[in-house]
C-alpha cells in the first residue's frame, strides 16, 4: 500500500467500517456454521441411531447445506464488505469534508492568514468543532496582533534590550540595542553575552549572573558594554530571568544608558569634593589662630583638590611693601630658597600682589606672561599665582605648580577665589589679632602695674587668700604694719601667719574663721588681734569681701586691715572725755542740787549760812556755764564746724580790752600788767572773737596762777610769716609732770593745794583756737618762778 | 552721840553735809584728801564714814582700802560719794569694802537717812 493511502483518513474508515461489517458476519457466520455444523452432526448422530441408512443421506444433505452455508456467509461478507465500503466512501465524504476544511484552516492560520473562517453547518459536534475552531482562529488572530504590536512596542523602544537563551547567547536584540551600541540583530544572534563585555566589566558579568542563576531573580546593576566601535558605555542593566515551568529558560535585560548621568555624578563628586576641601580650609581657618597652621593646611589641600604637585602661600607685608612665604607644600628645599621672598613689582608674584588679579598659566614654556627666567628653567608646566584678598586688599598669595600641563577650568578657578577668600580672610583677622593682642597686653600689664602701684599705695594692709586660705597677695601696707616681708607669706595658711585673736585672746581661726563665713558679702568691724614681728599682738580692723569668678563662685577673699592703735586710743581718749565731762559737770550740779534742797528743807538756819549757800549755788552755776559753752567751743572747733570770721586783725586793742576787763581782778591780787606791743604793729589774719578769747584765757591763767604782787607781761616780736606773743608771768609755774597734760581737757595739776575753780577747758580751748589759725603755741616754766606762753598768729595777706 | 567723818575735796561739799548731819544731831568731823582721811579715822574713831573718790594726795578708793584693813573699822560703814558713776566705779567701790555707793548729783535728804539707817544697823 502506498504510504500516502495509508495516512489518508478515509482508508481508516473503509478499513473500519469493513472490519465493523465483516467481523460480526464472519463472527456471526462462522458461528452459525459451526451451530449448525454441531446440529447437523448430532443430526447424524441421531440419525445413526434412528435410521442409520438415512445417515449418508443426512451427510450429503448435511455437507450440501455446510456448502451452501459457506457460500452465503461468504457473499454476505463480500455484500457487507462492499457495502461497508461504500458507506466508507460515503461517510468519509461527509467527515472527510470538514477534516478537510479544517486542515484548510489549519494550514491557512499557519501560513500566517490569520483572517480564515471555517463555514459552519448545522449544530452537531462538527459544527461545534468549526466553531471551536473559529473561536481559536479569533483569539490566535487577536493574540498575533498584540505580538504585532508589542513587537511594534519592543521596536519602538528606545532602551536598547537583548533577550538571552538559556545558555546566556543572545537570542534577540530590540532595533534601539542595535542603534545604540551599533551590533546588527543577524550579526551577534547566538554570541555569548560574555562577548560584549570588556575584562574589568566581564567580571561584573559573571558574579551578577552567577547569583541569580536559578535563582529566578530579577536584579538592577551598574555596568559598561563595549559598543561596536570599542567605546565603553556605561549602563545600568536591568535582568529578569523568563521562567518556564518553574525554570529559567532565558533572560531578558534591558539597558540604561547612564553616561550622561555619570557624568553628572563626576562632576557633583568633583564638586563635593571642593566643597569639603572649602570647608575644611573654612573650618582650619576659624579654628586656629597659628597662621602657620592654618596655610600650611590650606595649601596642602588645595594642592590635592586641584591636582597639582607643589604649592605655596606668601603673605604680604604693607609697611615693606613685600611678600615672604609662610608655608609650601611638594617644593623642593633649593627652589623654596629662591622663591622665599619677594619685593612688590618684582616678578610674577610681585605683580600679582600688587595687581591683585590671578595668573593662571597652562604651560609656563609656551605662555608669554610668563617672563621669569626662575619659573621658565623650572622644568614646571602648569603655574597658578592667585591673590589671597580680604576687602579688596591683598594679604597674601597663593601659588600653585605642576610638572604637567594643567588646564585651569572656571571651577577650579572659582574654588580657587573662594578659598583665596577664605584664606585672605583669616590672614587678615590673625594680623589683627596679633597686633590687638600685643596692645591689649601691654594695655594688661600697664593695668597690673597700675593696680600694683595702686595696692602698693594703700595706706591699709590689703592681702588675699584662696580657697584653701593660703595668702596669695600680700601688699607693701601689709608688710610694713605686721613687719612680715612678701616672700615670707604668700603661701602660707592665714591661720599660721596672722593668727588673728578676738579682744580675750581667743583665736579666731578655724571654725571662728571670720572669712569661712560665705553667705555675707564682707565681715569686720570687730576688734581683732593680730600677729606682728618680732612678736606681739596688733590690734586692727579687719573687711574681708569674698572674690567671684565669672559664675559667681566664690575662689577666694579680699582681706583689709589696718592698725587701730591710735584709734583705739582716740576712742578710750573719747571715752575718758565722756566720763571726765559727766564727772566734771556733776560737781557743780551737786552743789546746785543739794544745796538748794537743804534750802528749801530749812536745813539752813542762818542767814549768814543762807548768803554762802547762794553764792555757792551761783557760782557753780555759772561754772557749769561757762563749762558747757566752753565745751561746745572746743567740740564745735574740733569738729570744724566753727565758723571762723577771719580778717585782718589789730591785735594790740584787743589785748588791751582784755586787759580792761581782767583789771579788777588783777589789782585785787595787786598784781600788775604791762603790755611791750608796739602801735603800729602789724595786722594778724584771725578772727577777733576767738583770738579775744585765747588772749583772756592766757591772761586770766596768769592772774589766777599768782600769788600777790606778781607781774604779767605782754610783749610781741615780728616772724618771717607771722607775730609772736609772749605773755610771761611770775606766778607759781607748772611742775615738770604736769607740763604735758596742760594743754587737755579739765586736765587739772594736783600739785596745787586748794584747787582752782577752774573748768581745767581753758588752755585747750586756747590751743584749738590758736591751731585753727594755723598758729602755734608754746610754753616754758620754772616752777615758782612762773611760766611763758607763746603763741604765733600768722600775718594778714596783705601785711 | 554717832561721829560721822566727812571726807571730800569740795568745801561746799563738806559745809553741805556738816550743816545737814549737824542739824540731825551728829558730830561731824572732815578731811579733804585721803592722807587726812587715815589720820583722822585712826584718831576719831568715826561710826560712819563718808568718802570722795577723786581727791588730791591719795584717792577716796585708796584710803577706803587702807581704812578697812585696820581692824578698828573693819565693820564701818563706809559710804562712798562721788560723781564717778559707772558700773565698773561701784564694783571697784565694793571691792575696796565700801558698803554703800552713791553718785553725785545727790540729795542730802536722802543721804541722811541713809546714814542714819547704817549707824542704826551697826
Amino acid at each position: 500500500m502506498k504510504p500516502g493511502l495509508r495516512n489518508k483518513l478515509s482508508t481508516k474508515i473503509l478499513l473500519m467500517l469493513i472490519t465493523l461489517a465483516l467481523v460480526p458476519v464472519l463472527l456471526f457466520g462462522l458461528k452459525f456454521v459451526k451451530i449448525a455444523s454441531n446440529h447437523m452432526d448430532k443430526d447424524v448422530n441421531v440419525w445413526e441411531k434412528i435410521q442409520p441408512e438415512y445417515v449418508e443421506q443426512a451427510r450429503e444433505f448435511h455437507a450440501g447445506l455446510k456448502e451452501r452455508l459457506n457460500d452465503e456467509v461468504v457473499s454476505y461478507a463480500v455484500y457487507s464488505s462492499f457495502i461497508a465500503v461504500i458507506i466508507a466512501l460515503m461517510s468519509s465524504g461527509i467527515l472527510l469534508k470538514p477534516l478537510r476544511d479544517l486542515t484548510e484552516g489549519a494550514k491557512q492560520l499557519g501560513s500566517g492568514n490569520m483572517d480564515f473562517r471555517l463555514v459552519i453547518r448545522g449544530g452537531d459536534e462538527i459544527a461545534q468543532l468549526a466553531r471551536a475552531f473559529n473561536s481559536m482562529a479569533d483569539s490566535l488572530q487577536s493574540r498575533n496582533e498584540e505580538l504585532l504590536r508589542k513587537e511594534l512596542y519592543l521596536d519602538r523602544m528606545l532602551d536598547p534590550m537583548w533577550v538571552l537563551d538559556r545558555d546566556d547567547r543572545v537570542f534577540d536584540v530590540n532595533p534601539a540595542f542595535t542603534k545604540q551600541f551599533g551590533y546588527g540583530k543577524e550579526a551577534i544572534l547566538g554570541k555569548s553575552s560574555r562577548d560584549f563585555f570588556d575584562e574589568a566589566n566581564r567580571s561584573i558579568f559573571d558574579v551578577q549572573m552567577r547569583e541569580k542563576r536559578g535563582r529566578g531573580l530579577a536584579d538592577v546593576y551598574e555596568i559598561s558594554i563595549l559598543c561596536s566601535r570599542g567605546k565603553n558605555i556605561p549602563v545600568l542593566l536591568s535582568c529578569s530571568p523568563i521562567m518556564t515551568n518553574e525554570s529559567v529558560t532565558g533572560k531578558i535585560g534591558v539597558f540604561k544608558d547612564i553616561s550622561s548621568r555619570k557624568e553628572l555624578e563626576e562632576d557633583l563628586f568633583q564638586k563635593n569634593k571642593e566643597l569639603y576641601a572649602l570647608n575644611a580650609i573654612s573650618a582650619i581657618t576659624s579654628r586656629s589662630l597659628d597662621l602657620e597652621d592654618i596655610l600650611l593646611n590650606t595649601v596642602k589641600e588645595v594642592t590635592v583638590i586641584i591636582g597639582m604637585d607643589a604649592g605655596g602661600i606668601y603673605i604680604t607685608n604693607e609697611e615693606a611693601r613685600d611678600l615672604t612665604c609662610a608655608a609650601h607644600v611638594g617644593v623642593p628645599e633649593r627652589f623654596a630658597r629662591q622663591m622665599e621672598h619677594f619685593q612688590y613689582g618684582e616678578d610674577i608674584p610681585g605683580s600679582v600682589a600688587m595687581s591683585g588679579c590671578t595668573l593662571a598659566v597652562s604651560n609656563v614654556s609656551s605662555d608669554p606672561r610668563v617672563a621669569s627666567p626662575l619659573l621658565r628653567g623650572s622644568g614646571l608646566k602648569g603655574y597658578l599665582c592667585l591673590p589671597l584678598k580680604s576687602k579688596d586688599r591683598v594679604q597674601g598669595l597663593l601659588c600653585l605648580l605642576s610638572a604637567d600641563e594643567h588646564d585651569f577650568t572656571q571651577a577650579e578657578l572659582e574654588f580657587l577665589e573662594s578659598v583665596g577668600h577664605i584664606v585672605g580672610v583669616a590672614i587678615e583677622n590673625i594680623k589683627l589679632y596679633n597686633r590687638e593682642r600685643s596692645r591689649l597686653s601691654s594695655l594688661v600689664s600697664l593695668e597690673k602695674n597700675r593696680a600694683e602701684t595702686i595696692l602698693s599705695s594703700i595706706a591699709d594692709g590689703v592681702y588675699t587668700t584662696d580657697r584653701d586660705l593660703r595668702i596669695t597677695y600680700w601688699n607693701k601696707a601689709a608688710e610694713a604694719i605686721t613687719g612680715y616681708p612678701r616672700a615670707d607669706v604668700v603661701g602660707k595658711l592665714c591661720a599660721d601667719v596672722l593668727n588673728h585673736e578676738d579682744e580675750f585672746g581667743e583665736s579666731l581661726c578655724g571654725d571662728r574663721c571670720l572669712m569661712k563665713d560665705h553667705g555675707k558679702e564682707q565681715i569686720g568691724g570687730r576688734t581683732i588681734f593680730c600677729s606682728v614681728s618680732p612678736g606681739g599682738k596688733l590690734p586692727i580692723a579687719l573687711t574681708s569681701a569674698p572674690i567671684r569668678d565669672a559664675t559667681g563662685e566664690e575662689y577666694g577673699r579680699v582681706n583689709v586691715f589696718r592698725d587701730i592703735t591710735r584709734e583705739q586710743e582716740i576712742d578710750r581718749m573719747k571715752t575718758d572725755f565722756v566720763r571726765t565731762v559727766s564727772h566734771e559737770l556733776r560737781t557743780p550740779l551737786s552743789a546746785i542740787v543739794g544745796m538748794t534742797e537743804m534750802l528749801l528743807d530749812g536745813e539752813v538756819r542762818d542767814d549768814a549760812a543762807s548768803r554762802d549757800y547762794l553764792n555757792t549755788i551761783h557760782t557753780e552755776g555759772r561754772r557749769l556755764a561757762t563749762m558747757v559753752e566752753e565745751l561746745l567751743d572746743i567740740a564745735k572747733i574740733e569738729s570744724g564746724r566753727m565758723g571762723m570770721k577771719m580778717e585782718p586783725l589789730a591785735f594790740r586793742p584787743v589785748i588791751d580790752n582784755c586787759i580792761h576787763i581782767l583789771s579788777s581782778q588783777a589789782a585785787s591780787k595787786r598784781i600788775s600788767i604791762q603790755c611791750d606791743i608796739p602801735d603800729n604793729s602789724p595786722l594778724i589774719h584771725a578772727d577777733r572773737e576767738k583770738f579775744h578769747q585765747v588772749v583772756f584765757n592766757l591772761l586770766s591763767n596768769a592772774l589766777f596762777y599768782s600769788d600777790q604782787d606778781a607781774s604779767v607781761t605782754i610783749s610781741s616780736y615780728l616772724a618771717p610769716r607771722s607775730v609772736v606773743l609772749t605773755f610771761e608771768d611770775t606766778g607759781w609755774g607748772i611742775m615738770e609732770q604736769d607740763l604735758p597734760h596742760i594743754f587737755k581737757k579739765f586736765y587739772r595739776s594736783r600739785a596745787h593745794a586748794p584747787r582752782v575753780k577752774g573748768t581745767g577747758l581753758g588752755l585747750p580751748l586756747v590751743l584749738d583756737i590758736v591751731k585753727a589759725h594755723n598758729g602755734e603755741i608754746n610754753v616754758v616754766s620754772s616752777p615758782g618762778r612762773g611760766s611763758t606762753f607763746t603763741i604765733s598768729m600768722p600775718l594778714a595777706k596783705d601785711a | 552721840m554717832h561721829k560721822v567723818m566727812i571726807v571730800d575735796d569740795e568745801p561746799f561739799v563738806v559745809r553741805m553735809l556738816k550743816d545737814k548731819f549737824q542739824n540731825a544731831g551728829l558730830h561731824v568731823v572732815s578731811a579733804s584728801n585721803g592722807k587726812e582721811a587715815i589720820e583722822l579715822a585712826h584718831r576719831e574713831q568715826p561710826h560712819l564714814i563718808i568718802m570722795d573718790w577723786m581727791m588730791p594726795e591719795m584717792n577716796g578708793i585708796d584710803a577706803c582700802e587702807t581704812i578697812r584693813s585696820s581692824p578698828a573699822h573693819a565693820k564701818t560703814p563706809i559710804i562712798m560719794l562721788t560723781a564717778k558713776g559707772q558700773e565698773v566705779d561701784e564694783r571697784k567701790g565694793k571691792e575696796v569694802g565700801c558698803s554703800h555707793y552713791i553718785t553725785k548729783p545727790f540729795s542730802p535728804r536722802m543721804l541722811l537717812r541713809l546714814v542714819q539707817d547704817c549707824l542704826k544697823a551697826s
